[in-house]
């Protein structure tokens, strides 16, 4: 029990170089810093938007690039480094590795069913058997491939002035084919 | 138990810090505890235990009532409602409004499930029995277990609270369907109402997450010795896996929770479509996903229609072997069956969503993986039944409420493979159907099982029999009023009346269902009104009932060798297990009982097995 | 059965205290609580057709989390050194440690807060994310309207109108009446004040959106440098495609990880606090061991968070 200092001292047992382990998370660290560096030389499109017409989102490089997406290798490899890392913090900061098969028995299950759920949702909401509805999507798309034109069409002051939230008054076909502004984001 | 505790009682109020169970068999001993810590902010598991038990029991009531609000109007819309009408509903001239309608069904439910249900399982007789069954002194974290209980309390002001603000109580359905749920205009219950009941549910989420964890470290770590996992009676076991289910399951409930109370409130979009326009609001912005909710809900949703089944298959598995004076059949096999139970339980949630648009290669999966629940239920129905053939039945009142239980089991759990197989879900979803088969399951099998064991374990709860006259009564005019309420909900569903409608005869083709529908209001009430006598018989009895010694009902388990009731600590005699608790009937015994703590010398054991 | 230290040999199971079994219980559920957020943000962010990764954009700087990532590293080892100190009876030691854990926290939440200063600064908050052009300038008008105090205005108006379509008391009526008057008198006040041609045109032109975005943005500068109270108004920046779905992912992630947090260093205060009264002693090894398991998940989870949200 408890007032029994030295048992104690000696059932703790594993004696971890915590400080080597702690430069192998440092080091995986600026490992998947470097990942994102390179990808971003590599890949081009992942955050330096090269087109400043180009909407503030991703879109695929596979195109540029010749048909490789570094995108996707770049996040597979952050992830399998994150994966380490946390494989690193669960059997030596946690212990995992010294306590008895019961903790496999507690996490295995857990694993799975953290897995199981992304999984189980991905054919639902990541992947689209139907068409899906993204108005915003379709009214950029259609603001990018009109062609710019200004109808002075006269205005209703009132409206959007009476505390109402005006959003997207003309969701699919706009009016408005304006371009987004060039260099202007923050 | 280890009375060989260290004096540090310093931090034995801290759950983080008991270093063993040992530290908490100090505190009780030795100074008088007041009567607040004694019956209100008590950490005994017992008192927890009944104080789960007599709040679920009014929370019952609670429910019922809202119930026979939707049954009165199914049968007699928007007439006046006798006595209750003028009372509640005095501006509408004691009618039943349409808005308050789907409060009442969305209140039922949440009630039923999150207040009386659950907790009346994993609360009540979880915290009496899993200490008492397994040879503990109390829970692995008292404190924590008191904090589950009174956790319940602001979720049963909440969702109270949400009848008296404006727009009233939720009205989504107890599924809270997004947009329904998520935006405030979309219909009364949509505002504070239904941020009102997310928030009750959270705190139901917190209690029973301190629950199950609290019922697995239990389980897993506090066992007196000898009780080895196969010498579990089947009531912990399936407490085990309920526990297991309810750990995992909930907290993702509870993070879908947190992410549709953002969207009402700080403007998230996780479950609001882009795009969409709900009675003259502006549009949304943002590009959630409804459908995602859905999966989330269910995910916990699902494995919680298990844990509002498993434990009383467990409590009546004990309750069979004991009134049969035969072995529970297939022990082994229960157990396992059990585990796949709540192991498929996991993965078939979206047999909920067959008609919300979901992809039809997930719909065939889960299909095949509902399907495939049927092999273990009936396993342990087969095995119920094995374990009363030819057994020496006693028609006590636990008893006749457990065969009720298999028997309604049964019914149940044939109408949910219709609705498990896709094309036929079709037909039937969202139909009385379903409602008939929900409460075959829910009310006909478990609440059956929990009146059982209320009267089964009433005798360790006080050291006093409930009236079995009384009971049988009770359980008599339930059963009957029972099928006739549910049974027909079978041929509305067939007829094709949907649920949730707050006057289906609006529909020519429903119309000629009203008189099917006053007749199974009638039992409703009949069935309603009966509960009382259960209430009676249980108050009653505490005061006025049969004195019993430790063990009236000769059973093995090990809450029979205890004290009834148990004082604090529970067992005077350190328990020692030496077999599993259904060694009913042994051969060449002179009782038909063979108690978990009774110990035979080798000599004897040589003529207990060959019969001398 | 067992001969762990903590454990009586009178009890079955397996051989930890069992308030480390809990812990790592309590533990499990955690990783289901998070594994929702996560899970939704993954299935969600691939099953939208785009997603902002421009890091000028959303004012994610990979540098912060990387640096984030590090402290909480670094904490993790001081925690487990903690630990260690306790269980050889260092327990000065062991405080110091655990204090040294409590800062390296307090760093993580300051640079958690300005990351998070910066999306209040730049509104890329859920729900205020413009997602097309039209959306853009109505947003701005919304917030010049807003900072005129003619939305509040209006609001007023519709209340009082509203109360007095439903008064029944006649007496009462008059009163609604003038009020209703009153508010009227301030809107046209108002709009009377605004009636510079400036205003009125970018006001016009943007709720017609027949304006290109840098002109609208050109004029508001403009109009922020003659009337210091347009200040309030957000800069015009590009429509963001799935900029609130990802803000309302960013959020909660980050928001439920920095409530842990918050609860971690409510932990460190308790061990620290022990520390000080003289009272830390072998006893609380477990209890060390356990909020050590607990900052240990904590940084787990961040170790996920980083290169999900700062990287992919």
């Amino acid at each position: 029990m408890s007032e029994q200092p030295h048992a104690e001292h000696a059932a703790s047992g594993p004696h971890v170089n915590y400080l080597m382990i702690f430069g192998a998370l440092c080091l995986l660290t600026i490992m998947s810093w470097v990942a994102d560096e390179v990808g971003k030389q590599m890949g081009g499109t992942a955050h330096a938007s090269a087109d400043a017409h180009a909407p503030a989102v991703a879109h695929e490089p596979a195109a540029a690039t010749g048909g490789f997406n570094w995108k996707i290798l770049i996040g597979g490899i952050v992830l399998a480094i994150a994966c380490t890392k946390a494989t690193f913090v669960l059997l030596y900061f946690m212990h995992v590795k010294f306590e008895g098969k019961w903790i496999w028995a507690m996490l295995l299950p857990t694993l799975i069913l953290a897995l199981a759920i992304p999984a189980a949702l991905t054919p639902d909401v990541a992947l689209h058997y139907y068409t899906v509805e993204t108005p915003q999507a379709d009214e950029y798309a259609n603001q990018q491939s009109r062609p710019e034109h200004h109808p002075d069409s006269p205005s209703n002051t009132a409206e959007g002035a009476d505390g109402k939230v005006p959003q997207e008054k003309h969701p699919v076909t706009p009016e408005h084919p304006a371009k987004p502004a060039e260099g202007k984001h923050p | 138990m280890s009375t060989h505790a260290p004096a540090d009682t310093a931090h034995a109020h801290d759950d983080h810090d008991s270093h063993g169970h040992a530290a908490h068999d100090s505190h009780g001993h030795g100074h008088e505890l007041s009567f607040f810590q004694k019956y209100v902010f008590s950490t005994d598991h017992k008192v927890i235990g009944i104080q789960f038990l007599i709040t679920t029991l009014l929370m019952l009531m609670v429910g019922g009532a809202l119930a026979l609000g939707v049954r009165w109007q199914l049968a007699y819309r928007f007439s006046t409602m006798p006595i209750v009408g003028q009372l509640v509903f005095a501006n509408e001239g004691g009618q039943i409004s349409p808005e308050f309608y789907t409060m009442l069904f969305t209140m039922h439910a949440t009630v039923m499930i999150f207040l009386v249900i659950i907790p009346i399982l994993a609360g009540a007789f979880g915290n009496f029995l899993i200490p008492l069954m397994i040879g503990a002194d109390d829970m692995a974290f008292p404190t924590l277990n008191m904090l589950s209980y009174w956790f319940m309390w602001p979720a049963i002001f909440f969702f109270g609270l949400s009848f008296f603000v404006e727009g009233g109580a939720s009205s989504g359905g107890w599924t809270n369907y997004p947009p329904l749920s998520a935006i405030r205009a979309a219909a009364p219950g949509s505002q504070d109402g239904q941020t009102l009941w997310l928030i009750g549910v959270t705190f139901i989420g917190v209690s029973s997450m301190m629950g199950s964890v609290n019922y697995m470290t239990t389980i897993i770590n506090m066992r007196a010795p000898g009780m080895t996992l196969f010498r579990m009676p089947m009531t912990i076991w399936a407490m085990f896996i309920t526990a297991i289910l309810q750990a995992f399951a909930l907290p993702v409930l509870t993070a879908a929770g947190f992410m549709i109370l953002a969207d009402r409130t700080i403007g998230t979009c996780f479950f609001i479509p882009g795009g969409l326009t709900v009675n003259n609001t502006p549009t949304t912005v943002g590009g959630g996903q409804a459908l995602l909710w859905q999966h989330l809900f269910w995910f916990y949703s699902h494995p919680a229609v298990y844990i509002m089944l498993l434990p009383a298959m467990g409590m009546v598995s004990d309750m069979l072997s004991c009134f049969s004076r035969k072995p529970l059949f297939g022990y082994k096999p229960m157990v396992y069956s059990i585990a796949a139970i709540a192991g498929l339980g996991f993965i078939v949630w979206g047999h909920h969503m067959f008609i919300s648009g979901m992809n039809p290669a997930l719909g065939m999966t889960f299909m095949i993986s509902t399907m495939m629940i049927a092999l273990p239920s009936a396993v342990k129905t087969f095995n119920w039944l094995g374990t009363m053939w030819g057994g020496n039945i006693q028609f006590t009142t636990p008893m006749i409420n457990s065969i009720a239980f298999v028997s309604m089991f049964v019914v149940g759990g044939l109408s949910g493979i219709f609705m498990a197989a896709v094309p036929v879900d079709i037909y039937i979803h969202d139909t009385y159907f379903i409602v008939a088969h929900f409460h075959y399951v829910l009310f006909g099998a478990t609440l059956f099982g929990c009146f059982g064991a209320i009267h089964y374990w009433f005798p360790k709860m006080w050291g006093r029999m409930m009236n079995e006259t009384a009971g049988k009564i009770h359980f008599v005019i339930s059963f009957i009023a029972f099928n006739f309420t549910f049974f027909p909900m079978h041929f509305l569903g067939a007829a094709g009346m949907p649920r949730r409608l707050a006057d289906p005869y609006n529909y020519p083709y429903l119309e000629h269902l009203l008189p099917l529908n006053q007749f199974m209001t009638w039992s409703a009430i009949v069935m309603g009104f009966a509960q009382f006598i259960l209430l009676a018989n249980f108050f009653l009895s505490i005061k006025y009932g049969k004195r019993v010694g430790r063990n009236p009902w000769n059973a093995n388990g090990l809450e029979w060798t205890a004290p009834s009731p148990p004082g604090h600590g529970n067992f005077d005699i350190l328990p020692v297990v030496y077999r599993g608790p259904y060694e009913y009937a042994t051969p060449n015994l002179d009782v038909d009982y063979f108690p978990q703590t009774q110990y035979v010398p080798v000599e004897q054991r040589v003529n207990v097995a060959h019969g001398h | 059965m067992t001969h762990g230290h903590g454990v009586s040999t009178l009890k079955m199971g397996v051989p930890i205290p069992n308030a480390k079994l809990g812990m790592w219980l309590f533990l499990g559920t955690e990783i289901m609580f998070f594994t929702a957020f996560i899970g939704t943000y993954i299935v969600v962010r691939l099953g939208s057709p785009g997603w902002p990764t421009d890091t000028h954009v959303t004012h994610i700087n990979i540098l912060a989390g990387a640096i984030n990532t590090f402290v909480l590293i670094c904490s993790s080892v001081s925690v487990v050194l903690a630990h260690e100190a306790v269980h050889q009876g260092y327990f000065t030691k062991a405080k110091n440690l655990m204090i040294l854990t409590l800062v390296l926290a307090c760093v993580f939440l300051g640079i958690k807060s300005f990351e998070y200063y910066g999306k209040f600064q730049h509104d890329i908050l859920p729900g205020h994310v413009p997602e097309s052009n039209q959306q853009v300038l109505d947003k701005m008008v919304r917030e010049l309207d807003v900072a005129t105090g003619l939305t509040a205005l209006r609001q007023r108006q519709v209340s009082v109108a509203n109360e007095l379509a439903k008064e029944t008391n006649e007496e009462r009526k008059p009163r609604l009446k003038a009020e209703l008057d009153v508010v009227n008198t301030n809107v046209s006040g108002i709009s009377k004040k605004l009636e510079t041609p400036e205003f009125n045109d970018l006001r016009r032109k943007a709720l017609a959106g027949t304006i290109k975005l840098d002109d609208a943005a050109k004029a508001l500068e403009k109009l922020q440098h003659d009337h210091p109270e347009f200040k309030v108004v957000h800069e015009i920046h590009k429509p963001i495609l799935y900029g609130n779905l990802f803000a309302s992912t960013y959020f909660l992630m980050t928001g439920f990880h920095a409530l842990h947090v918050i609860i971690g260093m409510g932990f460190f205060t308790h061990i620290i606090m022990l520390g000080n009264a003289g009272r830390l002693g072998f006893e609380h090894g477990t209890l060390v061991e356990n909020y050590g398991l607990y900052w240990h998940f904590v940084d787990l989870v961040w170790i996920f968070l980083f290169p999900l949200i700062y990287i992919i």
